[in-house]
């Protein structure tokens, strides 16, 4: 009992703690967004047709949202979001699937981190009804996200540094990168699409964006009170001090790489999407140009889970 | 002074055997503390006991699984806060009888593998043996570290009206039910902390450190940390809660088939993220029939092809060995105190239930003409099914029961019902007694060891004997005190 074993770990299990992390990093970004994004449109005119739609669309979830639902009420996109059982990533859903996977690897986490993720996931349960209608939405939400941080505690306090913690690290880092572009990428179509017409929301859209990554305080600390589309945008990109920026989630997956075994490939790829973030001028590109950009920053993220397939989950 | 009786005062076990309160509804030794700490308690204190137990289950996520028609359920823990009690003085002599049984049990499987020396000294017909579907010709002439095959056993034993302990029957094959029993523990912990202050309770979270010392002394290589593992059908397994908190209270992986495979050295291996690791002791969970297709059932997805081989190399131990499910039929149970006294030159310590074996013409005879007085059993069957309770069923019912003991006498034993011992349980609503059972569990390896206690399981409605979890049982922390 207690003797240092071995470090090795079952790929089918990295696999699960992989997405078990993947999955908690996404419920706890969707969460947050969901929540900016109401308290938001609480904040617009009735008359402006800011849409639910662009939720659905940092999913990428359009095919499969318009092939069940008639329209874009807030009631449908929260549904599908969060209560959908035919929709698996839907809140419930990737609940269910993270709580199935830390059940099959209880032996290589914390008790309280399964304690934790069987809670919430029948706190989802009981409960993700209340959060379509506005009233007892932000309670639910609220829930989520500070029962997700509290995992996220029990992970960073009470894991060894070894292979069950690089592998949901490695997932939570990707998640979040993925998750962060997919978020300035709705801001960015946002901007496309209502730039002229309603420009007194923009200044609130960036610090909204800000808001929902909760990088609002962390923003105003290095670049001032004042918020603008460019800053916002690299601060997320560029900022490797900011642990939610996209720069230092690469600089984390290269060093939990190092200790894998044969990351060379790995490491190669973060430093091509580090590079091209690094290169990219900002206030140079149009938005237009912009969106493209993130379409191949998700292409490349999608590569890197590949990778890590390749080379440590599928043998 | 509480006016309400929460059912302390009308409690009758009738002509059963109470193990905590006496006829005259006095406390028994064992009890002089628990009983009035109890009583003391409202209702409103008890449903709060009661409640906060099920919502411990809920969040620590103890659960079994049970199939039904409905699909597969996975269902809270059910459980009694009221703890039964047995006295260490007792309690030693009933595991001394455990271990002699089992290792005349073990004797027993080794010696129908190799020599079949019982059955050329006529102690057991060959064929009550050797037409089992547990006996496996593939195991012929394997010998295995210390002659042992079943290295955990979890046998079923039951208090007659006296409070006489007899064992019902012997689980050697993959006995289920140990993570209940720890965890049952840590429930009282959480309901009745108070009550440890007034009795010594013999711990029983040593049973990991038991297991893991038990599998590593198999280990066919010689290594300061042999590699071992848990084998698990998946999470669909209706005890794959206890596979994870054995993995995980052992620190071994808890692996499935597809994670292992056997190469041409006939070693087996474990796929990691560091490549391939070899293994050297398997705690397989996972039946015999699907242990390996190569060899067993050809379909199955949930074992290793290869694995009979490697662990015919010597290159891989398998707990419990394949094949020891020869001994465990409730045939082969009727001739347990034969073994003993033949391979042990012992007096049994423990007795049997009386059984009838309807392959024998005189006890069927017997059987038949007794029908409405006897429990009639499958000799192959576990987990409560296909049961006949002779004075509880119609007249219809017990015809078919005989038509199926002609069709196939080999394939029923019957016993006479027994006046199982009851304790008081908690329904929500009052207290009331239920008859119970208890299973604890028998390692061995280089030397043996025995659970303090074990895992009772009760039966949660009035009048039934059903105490199986699959069938609405439920279960109670077990107390060894000194």
């Amino acid at each position: 009992m207690g003797d240092p074993v071995d470090d090795r770990m079952l790929s089918r299990v990295a696999e699960r703690l992989y997405w078990t992390a993947r999955y908690l990093e996404r419920n706890e970004n969707l969460a947050c967004l969901i929540n900016t994004y109401t308290r938001f449109v609480l904040d617009i005119p009735t008359t402006s047709d800011f849409g639910w739609d662009n939720l659905i669309q940092v999913v990428g979830g359009e095919d499969a949202f318009e092939h069940r639902y008639k329209d874009y009420s807030e009631k449908n996109v929260l549904r599908f979001l969060i209560t959908d059982k035919k929709n698996p990533g839907a809140i419930c859903c990737t609940m269910r699937a993270a709580r199935e996977n830390v059940r099959t690897t209880r032996d290589t986490t914390p008790d309280q981190f399964w304690e934790l993720v069987n809670a919430l996931y029948l706190y989802v349960n009981d409960n993700a009804d209340n959060a379509i209608a506005r009233r007892g939405r932000f309670e639910f939400l609220e829930h989520l996200i500070a029962k997700m941080q509290q995992m996220t505690g029990v992970i960073n306090s009470r894991l060894s540094r070894e292979h069950a913690y690089h592998f949901i690290h490695v997932g939570r880092m990707l998640e979040r990168s993925d998750m962060s572009s997919r978020i300035i990428d709705v801001a960015v179509t946002m901007a496309l699409r209502y730039g002229d017409k309603t420009l007194p929301e923009m200044n609130w859209l960036w610090a909204n964006l800000l808001k929902s990554l909760g990088a609002l305080t962390a923003y105003r600390e290095i670049a001032g009170p004042l918020i603008d589309a460019n800053g916002v945008v690299n601060f997320i990109f560029n900022h490797t001090q900011f642990p939610r920026s996209i720069q230092h989630c690469l600089t984390e997956m290269q060093t939990i790489a190092k200790q894998l075994r044969h990351p060379q490939k790995f490491i190669l790829l973060l430093g091509k999407t580090q590079k091209r973030i690094e290169l990219l001028r900002v206030d140079k590109v149009t938005l237009k140009k912009m969106h493209h950009f993130i379409d191949q920053l998700q292409r490349d993220f999608s590569q890197l889970n590949r990778q890590i397939y390749k080379l440590w989950l599928a043998h | 002074m509480s006016v309400q009786d929460n059912g302390w005062i009308s409690y009758s076990s009738q002509h059963f055997y109470d193990e905590l309160l006496t006829a005259r509804r006095q406390p028994r030794r064992i009890a002089r503390k628990l009983i009035p700490y109890l009583q003391r308690l409202s209702l409103d204190d008890l449903n709060a006991r009661h409640k906060s137990a099920e919502l411990a289950i809920r969040e620590m996520g103890i659960s079994f699984t049970v199939y039904s028609e409905a699909g597969e359920i996975d269902r809270a823990w059910p459980f009694d806060i009221i703890p039964r009690i047995i006295h260490e003085k007792n309690w030693r002599e009933v595991s001394r009888g455990l271990v002699q049984r089992g290792k005349a049990l073990n004797a027993f499987i080794n010696d129908v593998y190799n020599q079949q020396r019982i059955f050329a000294d006529k102690i057991i017909p060959p064929e009550l043996v050797l037409k089992s579907p547990y006996y496996k010709k593939e195991c012929r002439g394997m010998q295995p570290a210390y002659g042992v095959w079943s290295h955990i056993c979890g046998s079923d034993l039951v208090r007659d009206h006296k409070g006489t302990f007899y064992v019902l029957e012997d689980n050697l094959r993959i006995p289920s039910g140990v993570s209940y029993m720890l965890e049952n523990r840590e429930i009282t912990k959480h309901v009745f902390p108070d009550l440890f202050e007034h009795y010594r309770v013999v711990p029983v979270d040593d049973y990991a450190s038991q297991l893991f010392r038990m599998l590593a002394s198999l280990s066919p290589r010689q290594r300061k940390h042999p590699c071992i593992v848990v084998l698990t059908p998946g999470i669909y397994n209706s005890a794959y809660f206890e596979h994870v908190f054995l993995a995980k209270s052992m620190g071994t992986k808890l692996v499935e088939g597809r994670d292992l495979f056997v190469d041409t050295d006939d070693c087996v291996y474990m796929r990691t993220v560091d490549g391939l690791e070899r293994i050297d002791v398997i705690y397989r969970r996972v039946d015999d029939d699907c242990l390996d297709p190569k060899v067993f059932n050809k379909e199955s997805l949930l074992g290793v092809p290869g694995l009979i081989r490697s662990w015919r190399q010597n290159k891989v131990a398998i707990a419990n060995a394949p094949g020891c499910g020869v001994a465990d039929s409730k045939a082969v149970y009727a001739y347990v105190p034969d073994m003993i006294r033949y391979y042990l030159k012992q007096k049994p310590i423990i007795d049997n239930v009386k059984t009838y074996l309807c392959s024998d013409p005189t006890d069927r005879d017997y059987v038949l003409d007794h029908i409405d007085q006897l429990v009639i059993k499958p000799v192959y069957s576990s987990g409560g099914y296909g049961i006949t309770v002779g004075p509880h069923v119609s007249r219809a019912q017990r015809t078919r029961c005989a038509k199926s003991i002609g069709r196939d006498p080999r394939g029923y034993i019957a016993q006479p019902m027994i006046a199982l011992s009851t304790a008081p349980i908690f329904d929500g609503r009052k207290v009331a007694p239920r008859h119970l059972d208890l299973r604890p569990f028998i390692l061995q390896g280089k030397s043996s060891w025995v659970t303090a206690g074990g895992l009772t399981r009760v039966a949660m409605k009035e009048n039934s004997l059903v105490v199986n979890s699959s069938q609405g049982g439920g279960s109670k922390d077990t107390w060894v005190i000194r």
